[in-house]
């Protein structure tokens, strides 16, 4: 139990870290993976974008001493035996060299998810999983909001998005692994400003992301990695101004370390590089340092 | 250890992140090498050439100008529009001020990313009816 514990915390706390140019990506909610009632946890994430890619695989280096703090605090409850639902709120301070810092709160999620796949009796390969959905919501400044001449007041996306995902979890004494992945699209939007020169209609395509990882445990501790493919359609946007985008893909490695001071309270550190594996297109890519602290409550 | 295996395994399979960065010496824009009086860019309804001159070398770190030179008066009023084509977004209005007839300069040019980047060029006629439109594309850094 306690393995599963220290996994989960991991778990919720390491998400696809956004490489969307503008205004972060769609990120895996916190799930209740274990015996517990509800958890919250408090994020603090910096992070600094250090090249970007672009649509025909140049990479360019990134050196405005971009960075990005974000405190996220998310939760999750049971609703029933099998159904939870979770929330997701960012704060984001975004500064660089030379320019004015902006600070807001982000992309806004709720979620719910079923219990599809329990644990009832033991097997050697049979995962423990939900199946969730979630939706994300425009509460921050977009690039197509802003008419700023930087980028540092946007934090979201724009759109409101629907995801659909599974999470499955398995583990063998001291050693665990977990999946998941999902399924997103954001719902077209109508802008209309000076810097499109007008109406446009800005319509997103689907979205996917999957991670993988493992880990291994002692009593307290747990050490993990992690790997994340993402993947987004192009934007196509239509009206005052027209273009038809790039799909975006990025790819990133997270490195993590979790300590449970007791069965309700627990920490995670880890870190995230998206330049390391792969072969990204069209996006930014960050180097990120979080802390998580979990706390739970069991049922 | 399985799934320290088969990680390992997906893991070499992904393989390295192998960076192909884009040198120094890399053209800003397709007409980098034009000399200008060949017409580097051209508003074809009208017939009328122009070139367009930045005032230092664009970044996106920071404010940027340029200056176009017609080969005739301009009289159709003048869009100008920053555009990244691969995100789908634009950036903030630039300024545009007529010095002469045949002499526009163009400040406030914020690239809000480094990327490719369209300077989207474009004429409205009396009716406000775009009469041409000329995308040049270039490389922030």
């Amino acid at each position: 139990m306690k393995l599963i514990i220290l996994f989960l915390l991991t778990f919720s706390s390491t998400h696809s870290f956004a490489a969307s140019c503008c205004g972060g990506g769609f990120s895996i909610p916190s799930l209740l993976l274990g015996d517990d009632r509800s958890q919250i946890t408090n994020t603090v994430s910096i992070g600094s974008v250090s090249d970007d890619v672009l649509s025909n695989g140049k990479w360019l280096r990134r050196k405005d001493g971009n960075s990005t703090t974000t405190y996220k605090l998310e939760g999750a409850s049971l609703l029933s035996d099998k159904w939870q639902a979770g929330f997701l709120i960012p704060w984001i301070e975004r500064s660089a060299t030379g320019l004015e810092p902006s600070r807001g709160v982000g992309d806004i999620s709720i979620s719910v998810a079923h219990e599809t796949f329990p644990e009832l009796l033991y097997s050697k390969w049979k995962p423990k999983g939900v199946i969730f959905l979630q939706m994300t919501a425009p509460s921050s400044p977009s690039v197509y909001d802003s008419e700023s001449s930087s980028s540092l007041s946007i934090r979201g996306r724009g759109f409101y998005a629907l995801g659909l995902g599974l999470a499955l979890t398995k583990s063998w004494r001291m050693f665990d692994s977990h999946f998941n992945m999902d399924l997103h699209r954001a719902i077209p939007r109508e802008f209309n400003n000076e810097s499109s020169g007008g109406k446009v209609e800005v319509t997103p395509g689907w979205g996917s992301t999957f991670n993988f990882g493992a880990g291994v445990n002692t009593e307290r501790w747990r050490i993990g990695s992690m790997i994340s493919i993402n993947y987004e359609d192009a934007i196509r946007v239509t009206g005052a101004l027209s273009s038809e985008g790039s799909a975006q893909k990025f790819y990133g490695v997270t490195l993590s370390s979790s300590y449970m001071f007791n069965d309700e309270n627990s920490a995670t550190l880890s870190f995230a590089d998206q330049s390391v594996i792969g072969n990204p297109s069209n996006s930014t890519l960050s180097k990120t340092i979080s802390l998580s602290l979990q706390h739970r409550w069991p049922r | 250890m399985k799934s320290f295996l088969v990680l390992a395994i997906f893991a070499s399979i992904l393989a390295c992140a192998q960076p192909d960065y884009l040198s120094d010496d890399e053209p800003l824009s397709d007409n980098a090498e034009k000399p200008v009086a060949l017409c580097p860019y051209s508003l074809t309804k009208k017939k009328i050439c122009f070139s367009l001159n930045w005032n230092s070398a664009p970044s996106s770190k920071e404010s940027n100008s340029f200056e176009l030179e017609f080969s005739e008066p301009l009289e159709e009023k003048l869009l100008i529009k920053l555009w990244m084509p691969s995100m789908g977004h634009g950036s903030a209005p630039v300024t545009i001020t007529h010095r002469d007839p045949k002499h526009i300069s163009v400040s406030n040019v914020y690239f809000i990313m480094p990327g490719d980047w369209e300077i989207r060029i474009s004429t409205r006629n009396a009716q406000d009816e775009i009469e041409n439109q000329l995308n040049i594309p270039f490389l922030i850094p």
